[in-house]
């Protein structure tokens, strides 16, 4: 240690023993856990939060799936009305008027 | 077997440990007391500051990158708060006259004088003197510590404790002399 160090003693906090435990244990006091620093109502609300937020990142994906389904059908219909029509100009066939009613009933006119 | 790290001592109040935690503020306590008396040059402010910067850095030690520089980390919070106390008193305007008046806490006579006295001199002081002879002759760090702290080399250190400490010596003993006389 040093022996030139000016006496500072009358600016110490540690002067006065039991104070300086007081301000020890009152900064250890007010350092709570995480958890604890939130209001018990205000943790079941973030609760509520997090589920109703995790419902609707669910529902969100599982909206694309009919559609994606409809979509993937509708693309193979599609696919069999052209092989249909493709079949009939391969064979050179003239297809029956009501055959090509429906065909192209079923097309919606595309 | 030697005091534990603040390394250690920071990893294991993130894991809970209260004793852990109580040994940060008890370690660290004085020095952030003698960097905001740097600062504020009242002991009550002081007092304040160092208490509210310690509380708030234990409660976000999550946020301390290098634990091994916690105490620079812990004053560079310090000087933050005591600047914003600074800023608000001066909004306030009554900041100089509350400086200087004698500390309403504990102590009486003599004790309240040579308080005084001290932060007179104190007074007289660039703040980084302040702030070395504070944290050498109160905080008890050594060079290397306040190098560490302050982005300053032990040279400087050193420098500025020895420049510090004899304004304060020449000030203080006027001031008993005038009071002899």
């Amino acid at each position: 240690m040093d022996d030139d160090r000016l006496d500072l003693s009358a600016l110490d906090p540690k002067r006065d023993p039991d104070r300086f435990e007081r301000m020890v244990k009152a900064v250890v006091a007010g350092v709570r856990p995480r958890e604890a620093r939130v209001h018990p109502l205000l943790l079941s609300l973030l609760g509520f939060g997090r589920m109703a937020v995790a419902c609707a990142a669910l529902l969100a994906a599982v909206a694309w799936v009919p559609a994606l389904v409809r979509w993937r059908e509708a693309g193979r219909t599609r696919r069999d009305r052209v092989a249909l029509v493709s079949s009939w100009a391969e064979a050179g066939q003239i297809p029956k008027d009501a055959d090509l009613f429906r065909t192209l009933e079923d097309s919606d006119g595309r | 077997m030697g005091e534990p790290s603040d390394t250690v001592l920071v990893a294991r109040a993130r894991g809970g440990d209260a004793l852990a935690l109580e040994a940060l503020a008890r370690r660290h306590l004085r020095p952030a007391y003698a960097m905001a008396l740097a600062m504020l040059r009242s002991v009550a402010d002081a007092e304040d500051i160092a208490q509210e910067s310690l509380m708030a850095s234990l409660q976000r030690l999550d946020r301390c990158r290098d634990p091994s520089r916690f105490s620079a980390w812990l004053l560079a919070s310090v000087r933050n708060r005591a600047l914003n106390r600074i800023e608000m008193a001066r909004v306030r305007a009554d900041y100089a006259a509350r400086a200087h008046e004698a500390q309403g806490e504990a102590g009486r006579g003599e004790q309240v004088l040579l308080r005084r006295r001290l932060l007179a001199a104190l007074d007289r002081l660039t703040p980084v003197q302040r702030e070395v002879v504070l944290l050498h002759d109160l905080g008890e760090w050594t060079h290397a510590e306040i190098a560490a702290a302050l982005a300053i080399s032990e040279v400087m250190s050193r420098q500025h404790l020895f420049v510090a400490r004899r304004i304060m010596r020449e000030d203080l003993g006027r001031d008993a002399r005038e009071e002899e006389g």
